[in-house]
């Protein structure tokens, strides 16, 4: 574990720390922690504030005056010498002493942090801003990255590990992610969910395995904002996607079911564009043979008043390849009864308008199979709506 | 003084409330072909979508449980949403209403979404939620009223159960997006129904839909351990036969699914994988299974692996259970570049997916038209192979650059040919913030040619070019304003008009 941290930790010491957190800083300053660590100078005895800071806004640079028990600094004297550095440039470089010296600026990092309570549990100063007696300046580059957080705010047993504990968050408890430096995004750390321009399209193996990790920077309502089935989402659905989109649905190269359901969303829209055809809308009527074909000759054998058409079985354009490769195509624009005009076994009523019935659609040895006797034992109604009660092929699998 | 505790109570209280009014209104034009075969009639939709939305964050005060300031601990969330048509488009055909379209003017267009009371890290190791909710898991976007229960016990494990009942589109205000799939209002005809079944067409025909469908599920989860997380669930959901008479041998019962799955996800470092398993306990099958890997390498690279096996499976109710015999088995690779220069980064693509065809299995019952088979009509054994491809492949490539962190623009490139039909193309898009935290322009071009590998015989084929521009207008705090516009033109339209204009007011106390 802990080399899987470390070798975490590596991976992100790369693109240092975020500039969303840590915003830029100006720091006008020539300074060497090197130095001064090399002369055993502990690092409270500068940063006198920091043992007892409980807030990230709380500045901790040190004044001026904790310089002067040193350095023998002489506002009188810009430029004066002396045996320990003492000249305004010397930490100033370019003030000449008139006015104020460039001002300093360190933004409030965009975090909760209090450094009583780690100086109380007994962490070093280096394990979070790392070993500074090789550091000059000190920069946005020594404040700690999340994975090194992390190395003990993890799992709540060594510290508490709630997003909030450090993060700021929304009145929902979600982690505050929008700021004036920009938007806080994962880095992909924790769940490999690093939120790359193609991550909205591929986030469905991390917002799968796991809704909660999500839910600490995502309200729910996010996520139905675009799984509504209302609204296209211009990255999923481009220009002219309802002419386009029958190529993506036979294929299922995106989940079309995560937004609309086969059944209640599609079926109704196609059967209004007239590209489903609608046997028996409503109680039986006559049927609507239609002139259009969408399917391609040889797709079923007989028309449904049992006149033979050219296709057969052994047809390449037989629907039965497409049906049994991938079933939800057809779903999409034929409801069930569309397969029982045809398939309904030959013990039931024929339907009025049809004088098919009783092709046979199960699939090879499937009164054998494990998935019929399954099937049967969990919900045998669905056998009764081709096999009347009375068929005793309906339970044939039934143990 | 008998009110006194209750005053002590609101003061000491700071509940945060969020209304969110988003209203939508959409314009579009459909292409629609009649009996006679002819496909030269737009129809006009126009939709009104008005979600009201209501939230109550941290109810109870911060320190009801503990000096936990981070997280709110009792929470109320809903939405309500009014969904409308107008248009032709819900005009009835010669052929009678469209079962699956909303009615004008009824109940249905009002929808509860969810509405949920809810707690978090209650005692410091309870959540619980109470209501219409939505779930999603490997095993699907699901939709439930009820309570469900989470747990978390030492020992980096939580323990969660749910039970309630299914929503469907039957429940009160209730919308069917994540209802069971397989069965639809459009069965539920004397064509499906089972009284016919037993024999008597002429009675009234029961709906199952119309039968309530409790609920329920656990789930072992993992929890607080970095480096790995696992979730094992089951649900259960079921209904009892509509319109049952005493020896017409309808079962008394029926499952509606039954499912067990599994996941995993596991950071080593640069290395994490991740899958799930599906098993659908109904069909006893797996239905779905999932693996992958993501590599980080040095200076941002990151390579995706997927590997997806996909089985179908409905409602327990649905006969697609028989018909769906083949699953199809996707290989995908992805990879993104770190953010180069300032602020250019491009990925690229590709993925495999094989439609399962054995040729030699399918329909190696006798299979005789009509049944039975006889010596003078005999068993009809395929012997051909299927006219569509079995293969799908497909590769992207695209890449984005921002501009100044005020916008970017982003242009993607695709090709994918196989089962399903052929899709080439391209598009450019952008978006620029004009005016600091006001407003927005942006604005998509799209070139593509596609194929639809079913109608060929029709000629569907066709290029289309499609243009859209939009703005984001940010009024005040809170107030938003969205428009857009999309026009199309290929060789079946001139041109077709699509138009959205979206409000969005949130005000937050």
């Amino acid at each position: 574990m802990t080399a899987a941290l470390l070798v975490t930790m590596l991976f992100l010491q790369a693109d240092g720390p975020s500039r969303v957190i840590f915003p830029e800083q100006s720091l006008p300053l020539r300074f060497s922690h090197a130095l001064h660590l090399k002369k055993n100078i502990a690092c409270d005895y500068c940063h006198t504030k920091a043992p007892e800071s409980t807030e990230a806004r709380d500045f901790l640079i040190p004044a001026e005056e904790a310089c002067s028990d040193c350095h023998p600094i002489d506002r009188a004297q810009p430029f004066k010498v002396a045996k320990v550095a003492a000249r305004c440039d010397a930490c100033h470089p370019g003030w000449q002493g008139q006015g104020q010296p460039p001002r300093v600026s360190v933004p409030t990092p965009h975090l909760k942090f209090n450094h009583k309570i780690h100086v109380s549990r007994g962490i070093a100063c280096q394990q979070c801003h790392g070993d500074m007696t090789k550091v000059e300046l000190a920069t946005r580059a020594q404040m700690p990255r999340m994975a090194t957080c992390l190395s003990c705010h993890v799992g709540g047993t060594k510290a508490p590990s709630r997003c909030g504990i450090c993060h700021l968050l929304q009145p929902a408890g979600t982690v505050q992610v929008e700021y004036a430096e920009g938007k806080l995004a994962p880095s992909g750390a924790i769940r490999g969910d690093a939120h790359t321009p193609s991550f909205r399209k591929d986030h469905a193996n991390v917002a799968r395995n796991d809704e909660q990790y999500c839910l600490n920077c995502h309200r729910k309502d996010e996520c139905l904002s675009c799984h509504n089935g209302v609204l296209k989402p211009f990255d999923f659905h481009g220009n002219d996607y309802v002419s386009i989109h029958s190529v993506d649905a036979r294929r299922d190269s995106i989940k079309c079911q995560a937004c609309h359901r086969l059944q209640t969303f599609c079926v109704g829209c196609h059967q209004r564009a007239g590209v489903a055809q609608d046997v028996s809308s409503g109680l039986p009527t006559a049927p609507i043979m239609r002139q259009i074909k969408f399917h391609p000759d040889g797709w079923v054998q007989r028309d449904l008043s049992g006149q033979p058409l050219t296709g057969f079985k052994t047809d390449p354009n037989h629907h039965a390849w497409q049906a049994q490769r991938n079933i939800r195509a057809c779903a999409a624009c034929h409801r069930e009864q569309t397969c029982l005009e045809c398939h309904m076994s030959a013990s039931m009523a024929p339907l009025p308008w049809t004088k098919i019935k009783g092709n046979n659609p199960h699939p090879p040895n499937w009164v054998e199979s494990g998935r019929c006797s399954t099937l049967v034992a969990h919900n045998k109604r669905v056998c009764f709506k081709c096999h009347a009660t009375i068929d005793n092929r309906a339970l044939a699998c039934m143990p | 003084m008998f009110f006194a505790p209750l005053a002590a109570a609101s003061i000491a209280r700071a509940a945060d409330f969020e209304v969110e009014a988003e209203t939508i209104g959409q314009g579009y034009q459909l292409r629609q072909c009649d009996d006679a075969g002819r496909c030269d009639t737009l129809l006009d939709r126009r939709r009104l979508t008005q979600y009201l939305n209501l939230h109550a964050f941290r109810i109870l005060p911060d320190d009801w449980t503990g000096p936990r300031h981070d997280r709110n601990h009792l929470y109320f969330t809903s939405s309500l949403r009014f969904d409308t048509d107008f248009g032709n488009y819900l005009n009835a055909p010669a052929s009678g209403r469209i079962p699956e379209l909303p009615r004008a003017q009824s109940a249905d267009e009002f929808q509860l979404l969810y509405a949920v009371l809810g707690g978090v890290d209650m005692f410091g190791f309870l959540d619980f939620q109470l209501g219409r909710q939505i779930v999603f898991d490997l095993m699907d976007f699901y939709s439930f009223d009820g309570l469900d229960v989470k747990v978390r016990l030492p020992w980096w494990v939580a323990l969660e159960a749910w039970s309630g009942l299914e929503v469907r589109d039957e429940a009160p205000i209730a919308s069917p997006i994540y209802e069971l799939d397989g069965t639809s209002r459009g069965s539920r005809d004397a064509a499906t129904c089972l009284r016919l079944a037993v024999g008597r067409p002429g009675d009234p025909c029961p709906d199952q839909h119309d039968m309530i469908a409790p609920t329920f599920g656990f789930a072992f989860e993992s929890w607080g351990i970095q480096i790995f997380h696992g979730r094992l669930a089951y649900r259960r959901t079921f209904s009892d036969t509509a319109g049952r008479t005493a020896g017409d041998g309808l079962p008394p019962q029926g499952f509606n699914e039954e499912k067990l799955s599994y996941t995993l996800n596991a950071n080593l470092g640069s290395f994490r994988p991740f899958g799930g398993l599906r098993y659908n306990l109904m069909l006893g099958a797996l239905d779905q299974i999932e693996g992958g890997v993501k590599l980080g390498f040095a200076a941002g690279h990151s390579v995706l692996g997927e590997y997806i096996y996909n089985a179908p499976s409905f409602d327990g109710d649905s006969i697609f259970n028989v018909f769906a015999v083949f699953a199809y088995n996707d290989l995908r690779l992805t990879y993104t570049t770190p953010e180069l220069g300032d602020g250019l980064r491009m990925w690229a693509s590709g993925f495999v997916r094989f439609f399962n065809d054995s040729t030699a299995d399918v329909h190696a019952l006798p299979a005789c038209s009509p049944m039975p088979c006889t010596p003078a009509n005999p068993p009809d054994n395929r012997t051909a192979t299927p006219a569509t491809d079995s293969e799908a492949v497909g590769v992207t490539a695209g890449g984005r650059y921002k501009l100044s962190g005020r916008g970017h623009v982003r242009a993607d490139a695709y090709y994918d040919n196989g089962f399903g039909g052929l899709r080439v193309g391209g598009d450019v898009s952008g978006r620029h913030q004009v005016v600091l935290d006001k407003l927005d322009l942006e604005g998509r071009l799209t070139l593509i040619h596609f194929e639809p590998d079913l109608q060929k015989q029709n000629g569907f084929e066709a290029t289309s070019f499609g243009a859209q521009a939009g703005a984001l207008y940010t009024m005040t705090q809170g107030v938003r304003l969205h428009l857009l516009v999309e026009e199309n033109n290929n060789r079946y339209y001139n041109y077709q008009l699509r138009a959205i204009a979206l409000l969005d007011l949130t005000f937050l106390r």
